[in-house]
């Protein structure tokens, strides 16, 4: 009997609401639903193959412990629970609570503060973001320093009453498809929005652009800054905005004197004329709307780039109106309990102040990962740097780091020197094949959710469509466990995961049962503009205004306004190293087909791409020698001896000077090798993790370092 | 005239695979066949600048349809609302018809031996559905439904893309 139900896709951050159909007990098809007000019946592919997912034979199906000489022997999770909670108490009486850490990246927010439980209960104040310093607290560091508060870069802006769209350094149409990607398109199809894309690729989104600007990868902020020189000189800003709620434009119009569009264009290889256009057609097309992603913020100048893409925001007017760039707080759906909101707060009730100043990066990063970290947690790279020396000993991992993070193989060797890790995950990941316990974890399908976090202005319940294929398990239920075979205090009145959902809901005065049956899936609340008119001011900023100059900044030892730095590699600092890597190298933009590491599983997303690629231009390609299709080297001088393969994608959509690799690649098809063939094509194996940093957050450089490129002969 | 038809607006299509894995499912169908898929053209030079076209591609359901003449088991045939279908149990799997339409529109299934061929979904219109591709398009450029309202709806979205209006 075919039975379809309604639920909410975790496939990605989106969130997207669907229709899945159960014939006896199994999931046989998911397809977009109608009747959410996000997606409206649209989904991506990631969504759709999630059958293929759920009942594939290379899933983890039940707990595995790695033997001495290497094999995986099955184990119960009784077994399983004993060993992590025994491993865990021996090292804790061994070295210390802060012997231990809890990984994270992508994913469920809910497990975070379970985790966060646990680990704060036994006062370890080791939280690790593998992506946490350039994801989204560069954005989040940059608006709270500009607004008060982070703008809702997640939610996404008001894309659907937006007049002119400017997406800079990502592509939604790949990233998150069935939310912001399908309402830019809607936008500008049905409403004739204009449509400007920064990209140094010709992305499909570029292809549907009305101005598309190639700029030379991590030089954003001299674009953002060519922009506003524009619009202020020929004062096209909002002078009534700027006016009443900003502090410091007299020093901002002094500051952008020194990025004429004549300079900026040679800076970022963006035509002079394109430049003012688009500053043109962003500033007069109110109310626009800016969506800046990992492009900007992949690279060591990521705070400047970011407060320089808020002030074009700010300069316009086109801040917390209909159809610009959000303000969250005060949420519409703030009833409901945010993991965000949560997690960071554990930290600050349950951890004396010395304990949290012993967080990795507090001494190095004081600003952006201690006064203004929002989330209380501890640099990634720093941590897993002190396990060889004997700081971290024992992880609880539910991502990929090995692949995620940057410097593969040193990640690698670090988790070989843990005296014990566990992993959580559906495969056998690179990471995984580290560990010394892996657990298999639950699909959205098979668990109970909340969300919240990605919603602008709703609330949604998802109850599991199936029962966990046999042994997966919540991750949530998981480290309720773990906590109670800590014998540890939990800092909620909870025990069970029904328990937390209906704390979460609580403030809205019902169960998550009673959610489902009274809402459907779906709560909309009503979305409240210009916020700042009703307090009279931007709460969260020292002026109460919006701060162009910011005084924060300033006490801090960092520059006030925003300004353009060289990336500490390319053709004008090292002119000479790039006679050997001629290659301004983007490692890792995302395609729609894979989430992260996910999905290279999947036959169907298989089929579409069945090998990592770099795109090369035709023109770069010919002098080198390369065809379309043959396999190919990557170099880098970060990574000297390291080298990754790809097969080459000739394509006239990048700049010559320029290449693009896949993200994420590993080959779970390649049994042979314990980690999967996860060095092979990899491009954290050449973008290594250690400085030059942003001095703020300590992120390498990413979007922006160089390479050279050789045929692989034979 | 064909009772039904799917159409798509091209210059809307940006590529993300979602109409070939809906379709996937819809059929349950293996690697290899896509009954309704998406070409990419380009990213090539016109006029100095950049341009990459994204085409869905499909059965049309031809009047004259060239499969049904090539099949030498005549597995293809028109129902008489004009929906060209392959009877499974007839295909020997020659891919005769393949050769024949003009746009590879036949896809040959490697697991059955045998052809799939976009058929609007027929099952889904008998219940007052649409194709499920044109359901989950997240780019919203597929058109369906009975022939002369499509036509009508393309000719409106035509002209107003060619006078520019809004």
């Amino acid at each position: 009997m075919a039975e379809v139900k309604r639920s909410i896709c975790m496939g990605c951050h989106c969130e997207c609401g669907v229709l899945v159909t159960v014939e006896n007990g199994k999931v046989t098809k998911i397809i977009g639903d109608p009747d959410h007000p996000q997606n409206e019946g649209a989904i991506c592919v990631r969504g759709m193959s999630y059958p293929q997912l759920l009942y594939h034979p290379d899933r983890l199906r039940y707990p595995m412990e790695r033997q001495p000489n290497g094999e995986w022997k099955r184990i119960s999770w009784d077994e399983a629970m004993d060993r992590i909670a025994n491993k865990f108490k021996e090292l804790i009486e061994k070295y210390g609570p802060e012997s231990l850490a809890f990984v994270f990246c992508d994913g469920d927010r809910d497990n975070i503060v379970f985790n966060v439980d646990w680990l704060t209960a036994i006062q370890s104040p080791h939280l690790l973001g593998t992506d946490a310093q350039y994801c989204i607290r560069p954005n989040w560091i940059a608006d709270g320093l500009t607004f008060g508060q982070a703008l809702t870069w997640e939610k996404g802006p008001d894309y659907r009453n937006s007049k002119c769209i400017l997406i800079w350094g990502g592509n939604p149409l790949e990233t998150h498809l069935g939310s912001k990607g399908q309402e830019i398109l809607q936008a500008k199809y049905n409403k004739g929005a204009k449509l400007i894309v920064v990209d140094p690729r010709f992305t499909n989104l570029a292809s549907k652009a009305d101005i598309w600007l190639q700029v030379r990868p991590a030089t954003d902020a001299a674009l953002a800054l060519g922009m506003l020189n524009v619009i202020i000189n020929e004062e096209l800003y909002d002078k009534e905005f700027v006016a009443e709620w900003t502090v410091g434009f007299d020093k901002l119009r002094e500051r952008v004197q020194e990025y004429p569009p004549d300079k900026v264009a040679e800076i970022t290889w963006v035509p002079e004329e394109k430049i003012k256009e688009a500053a043109r057609m962003y500033a007069t097309n109110k109310p626009a709307s800016v969506h800046h992603r990992m492009g900007v913020t992949m690279n060591t100048n990521a705070l400047q780039t970011c407060r320089a893409v808020d002030l074009l925001i700010a300069v316009t007017g086109n801040l917390d109106i209909p159809g610009g760039n959000l303000l969250p707080f005060p949420s519409p759906t703030s009833k409901v309990r945010s993991a965000y909101v949560e997690f960071p707060k554990l930290y600050a009730e349950r951890l004396p102040k010395e304990v949290k100043q012993r967080r990795y990066g507090v001494k190095e990063f004081p600003f952006g990962y201690d006064k203004a970290n929002p989330w209380n947690d501890s640099h990634p790279v720093l941590a897993f740097d002190s396990i060889p020396e004997g700081g971290i000993r024992g992880m609880f991992i539910v991502n990929d780091p090995v692949m995620g993070m940057q410097g593969s193989k040193q990640t690698a060797k670090d988790l070989e020197h843990l005296e014990f890790l566990v992993v959580m995950d559906f495969w056998m990941t690179p990471t995984a094949s580290f560990a010394n316990i892996v657990l298999p974890a639950a699909t959205w399908l098979e668990r109970d959710l909340v969300h919240e976090l990605h919603y602008p202005s709703y609330v949604g319940v998802a109850p599991k469509v199936i029962d966990p294929v046999p042994e997966c398990r919540d991750e949530r239920e998981v480290s309720i466990e773990l906590r109670k075979r800590l014998g540890l205090k939990s800092a909620y009145p909870i025990n069970s995961v029904k328990e937390w959902n209906d704390f979460r809901l609580e403030r809205l005065g019902v169960t998550f049962d009673e959610f489902y049956q009274k809402y459907g899936t779906v709560l909309k609340f009503q979305l409240e503009y210009q916020k700042y008119k009703k307090f009279r001011k931007f709460p969260g900023t020292p002026s109460g205004k919006v701060e162009l100059y910011s005084k924060t900044l300033e006490e801090n030892g960092f520059d006030p306004l925003p300004h353009y730095e060289e990336p500490p590699v390319g053709p004008i600092s090292t002119p000479d190293l790039m006679q050997e890597y001629p290659f301004i190298f983007i490692s890792g933009s995302r395609k729609v087909l894979y989430f992260h590491g996910y999905g290279r599983q999947l036959p169907w997303l298989r089929e579409l791409q069945p090998d990592p690629e770099v795109e090369i231009n035709p023109e770069a390609a010919e002098a080198l020698g390369i065809k379309d299709g043959d396999w190919v080297w990557i170099e880098t001088p970060q990574a000297k001896g390291e080298r990754v393969k790809f097969k080459a994608r000739l394509t006239w959509g990048i700049h010559p000077k320029v290449i693009n690799a896949d993200s994420h690649w590993w080959f779970p098809e390649r049994k042979d090798d314990p980690h999967r063939a996860c060095f092979e094509s990899n491009v954290n194996v050449v973008v290594p993790r250690y400085p030059p940093y942003d001095p703020v957050f300590g992120c390498p450089i990413i979007r922006g370092a160089i390479c050279k490129v050789t045929k692989v002969e034979g | 005239m064909a009772k039904y038809k799917l159409q798509a607006d091209v210059k809307k299509c940006i590529g993300c695979h979602s109409c070939e894995i809906a379709c996937k499912q819809e059929f349950h169908l293996p690697v290899g066949p896509m009954p309704i898929r998406v070409v990419k053209i380009g990213p090539r030079m016109i006029n100095g600048g950049l341009r990459t076209d994204y085409v869905p591609v499909f059965c049309k359901h031809c009047e004259d349809a060239p499969c049904i003449r090539a099949c030498p088991e005549h597995a293809l045939y028109k129902r008489p609302d004009g929906i060209v279908m392959v009877n499974k149990e007839k295909c020997i799997g020659c891919q005769l018809c393949i050769d024949a339409c003009p746009i590879n529109a036949p896809q040959f299934n490697p697991e059955l031996g045998k052809i799939e061929l976009c058929n609007l979904c027929a099952h889904r219109i008998e219940k007052g559905e649409k194709p499920l591709c044109v359901l989950v398009c997240p780019a919203r450029c597929l058109y369906f439904g009975e022939t002369t309202e499509v036509n009508k709806k393309m000719q409106e979205i035509k002209v107003k893309d060619v006078f520019n209006f809004k």
